[in-house]
């Protein structure tokens, strides 16, 4: 099992090194961190990960050190924490944009299959992340091309639509091609799909 | 903003406008006014009244002296002209006069006397009455020497009271009457209070009536009434005098009677005032007494939710503390099965102790979770309510502990309504809880002029309700873990006021802050979102 790395922020030195020891087991890179401001100083500098935040912690709560997060670009699946079944913060922490919310003691099984599933995410929110820069890099009309290519047009079809020749624009799909690194038409509808700037 | 005013202190004022009567100087001084003035007013009146009968009776006697007098003359003429018409004395003369006598006992001597101008003057027919005398008759003769005949003149008499009127017949013949003054009135004409006095040019001619009194007596005074009686052979002047005391001025049984009257109207004002007053003291007291039993009331629900919430916040905190090893003493068990397992020791010895471990933990997982659910029991009942007023209830009752330690408390709000969704009692409790840790933060201090102030305003979607104090402030290093439950400042604090409030809070989706004033002291923020939905306004408004 491949799996993103995880930094983990709580304020309670032994949840840290037990939780450490364990996900060790499993070969998880883990970074752990005790004080939520140094951590969010160092973030911009760190690989994207999961985030497995305390609820509470002085002076910051996980939820507000996940919204401060987000909004330096450290917008990485997070799971919450608490010591409190907190059912108010579950909420909010829902609506924040937050993947899991596990309650302490978190069992392995429970806490293995959260990671999972936020690796998963966030494989998918680099691949998003990966599209979004490559498609990024087309002009307007080669956007246009992909986006015709990608329901299926064929390149005489498109001519007509754009009022090109056809020359002009296999030239575009030849652009295409290159920018994105394939010829593969299935990716250039994945990519057309996905690849959408926010 | 509104400020509101210390409840305590507006209380009673109109009753001191009442109090004055109750004093007894006050009291006998009104008492005394009022019999002044129905003195002044009996006094007046009666004398009015005096005068008016003095001057009434006067009149009277006036007109019946005037016409008596006016008889005199009648009477001279007559007898002139029967003395003029026959040349010697005849018995005809004395007839006439007899008869004058008789009718007009007034008159008590009719004299002829014959004036020869070489020798002396003799009586020639003299009829008397009662002490009437014959008349000199050089004095008619001086008398009526100068007169032309047909005058008449008037005449001294020796007898005090006395007066003659005498006739110039021709020039040999008069004829004198002498007129008792006092019989000019009539018993029944002459008042008994009255004193009549009459006067001539000379001199006073008789006083008869009542006695006037030697000496006048306390405020006594007289009335008197003066006219001339309109004769010219006797000039007469009437003086009609009444002495009238206090007591006829000032009766004193009516005196009595309206100062009787009056004690007993002023004693019946001042009972009937003292009894208003005395139910409005009473309704005072009993309204102060329905408001502190209010107060008390509140506050005992206040108590009974912090004791609930303190329970539950105990609880809540104890499991937050044990969470915190019981995740690692799990994690670690957990850990250390999959080293046993990696090391090929499954179901050795130190594999079995390490499951035993995870059992455990799992169970005491499962006491905090039951122990969590039992303290999450209590149901929120959020409403929309105003903030402003509940802000306004929980600084009045705070006050009367402030006011006893000697802290001003003073409150700003907005008048329009605050509108949140709230439990009131759990949000007072926070207001309650932060205001007394703002007075124990300014007792620290030990100012004179220690103060906390609790503000309400508007914040963007949110209220803010802040307590400020000027007390000592919050050390920077106490700040961050401020909120933390079991951790406290205070020597024999438990460390949950504060954890207490933030859970309540944030119960209602709202947050609580610290941070140090900057001119000293600690300011508290509470946030609370705004209930926007006008449909929340309207449940609020019913």
């Amino acid at each position: 099992m491949t799996m993103a790395p995880v930094y983990l922020v709580d304020d309670d030195e032994g949840v840290r090194s037990a939780l450490s020891l364990l996900l060790g087991t499993y070969g998880v890179r883990i970074e752990t961190f005790g004080d939520p401001t140094a951590f969010l100083a160092r973030a911009p500098k760190l690989k994207p990960g999961v985030l497995l935040l305390d609820l509470r912690m002085p002076a910051i709560t996980g939820l507000q050190l996940h919204e401060k997060l987000a909004a330096i670009g450290c917008d990485w699946p997070t799971i919450i924490c608490t010591g409190h079944g907190d059912v108010h913060a579950c909420r909010r922490a829902f609506k924040a944009g937050v993947v899991d919310f596990l309650t302490k003691p978190i069992d392995e099984q429970v806490l293995i299959e959260a990671l999972q599933q936020a690796s998963g995410a966030l494989d998918v929110h680099a691949e998003k992340a990966e599209a979004v820069k490559l498609v990024a890099q087309l002009t307007d009309r080669e956007r246009e091309v992909l986006d015709m290519v990608g329901r299926g047009w064929s390149t005489k079809e498109i001519a007509d639509s754009l009022q090109l020749s056809p020359r002009t624009v296999d030239t575009h799909r030849a652009n295409i091609a290159q920018k994105l690194g394939t010829t593969s038409v299935a990716e250039f509808a994945r990519l057309a799909l996905i690849g959408q700037a926010p | 903003m509104m400020i509101l005013p210390n409840p305590d202190l507006a209380a009673p004022r109109m009753h001191r406008r009442l109090t004055f009567l109750r004093s007894s100087a006050a009291f006998a001084g009104g008492w005394l006014l009022l019999l002044a003035a129905f003195g002044v007013y009996s006094a007046t009146s009666h004398w009015q009244a005096f005068e008016q009968e003095v001057s009434e009776s006067g009149r009277a006697l006036q007109r019946a002296i005037s016409q008596r007098v006016a008889q005199h003359d009648a009477h001279l003429t007559g007898l002139s002209a029967l003395g003029l018409a026959q040349a010697q004395p005849s018995e005809d003369f004395d007839l006439v006069a007899k008869s004058i006598l008789r009718f007009y006992p007034r008159i008590v001597a009719i004299d002829l006397v014959r004036l020869p101008s070489s020798a002396a003057p003799d009586v020639v027919s003299s009829a008397t009455s009662g002490d009437g005398s014959t008349v000199d008759p050089a004095q008619v003769s001086r008398a009526v020497e100068m007169l032309t005949p047909g005058k008449a003149a008037y005449g001294a008499d020796a007898k005090p009271g006395h007066y003659r009127v005498m006739k110039r017949m021709n020039e040999t013949m008069a004829v004198s009457l002498d007129i008792d003054g006092a019989k000019l009135v009539e018993g029944e004409e002459l008042p008994r209070w009255a004193t009549l006095r009459l006067s001539t040019a000379e001199g006073p001619l008789l006083e008869t009536g009542a006695r006037q009194p030697d000496a006048a007596g306390f405020l006594a005074r007289t009335v008197s009434f003066d006219a001339s009686i309109a004769s010219a052979t006797q000039p007469l002047r009437l003086s009609l005098q009444r002495h009238v005391t206090l007591a006829q001025l000032l009766p004193p049984l009516p005196f009595a009677l309206f100062a009787a009257l009056s004690l007993a109207g002023l004693v019946l004002v001042r009972s009937l005032l003292k009894h208003r007053q005395d139910a409005a003291l009473a309704r005072e007291a009993a309204e102060a007494a329905s408001q502190r039993e209010a107060l008390r009331q509140h506050e005992t629900k206040l108590a009974h939710a912090l004791r609930i919430n303190s329970m539950g916040e105990m609880a809540s905190g104890i499991a937050h503390e044990l969470t915190q090893p019981l995740t690692a003493l799990l994690s670690q068990s957990q850990a250390g099965r999959r080293i046993a397992a990696a090391n090929g020791l499954t179901d050795t010895p130190i594999d079995t102790v390490l499951a035993a471990n995870v059992l455990q933990a799992k169970r005491a997982a499962d006491i905090l979770v039951r122990l969590r659910a039992y303290v999450g029991k209590s149901a929120l009942e959020a409403g929309v309510h105003d903030l402003g007023r509940h802000v306004a209830d929980i600084v009045a009752l705070s006050r009367i502990d402030l006011d006893r330690r000697g802290i001003a408390l003073d409150i700003e709000i907005p008048e329009a309504p605050a509108l949140a969704r709230i439990d009131p009692v759990e949000i007072e409790q926070v207001i309650h809880n932060l205001i007394r840790n703002a007075a124990d933060a300014v007792e620290q201090t030990a100012r004179a002029d220690g103060r906390v102030l609790v503000a309400l305003k508007p914040a963007g979607a949110s209220y803010e309700i802040t307590v400020s104090d000027n007390g000592t402030g919050i050390p920077p290093d106490i700040l961050p873990r401020l909120f933390e439950p079991f951790f406290s400042s205070k020597p024999d604090g438990m460390g949950l006021g504060l954890s207490l409030c933030e859970s309540i809070v944030e119960r209602f989706d709202g947050s609580i802050s610290a941070e140090n004033g900057a001119a000293g002291g600690a300011i508290f923020t509470v946030r609370l979102p705004a209930a926007q939905d006008m449909q929340k306004r309207e449940e609020a408004a019913e």
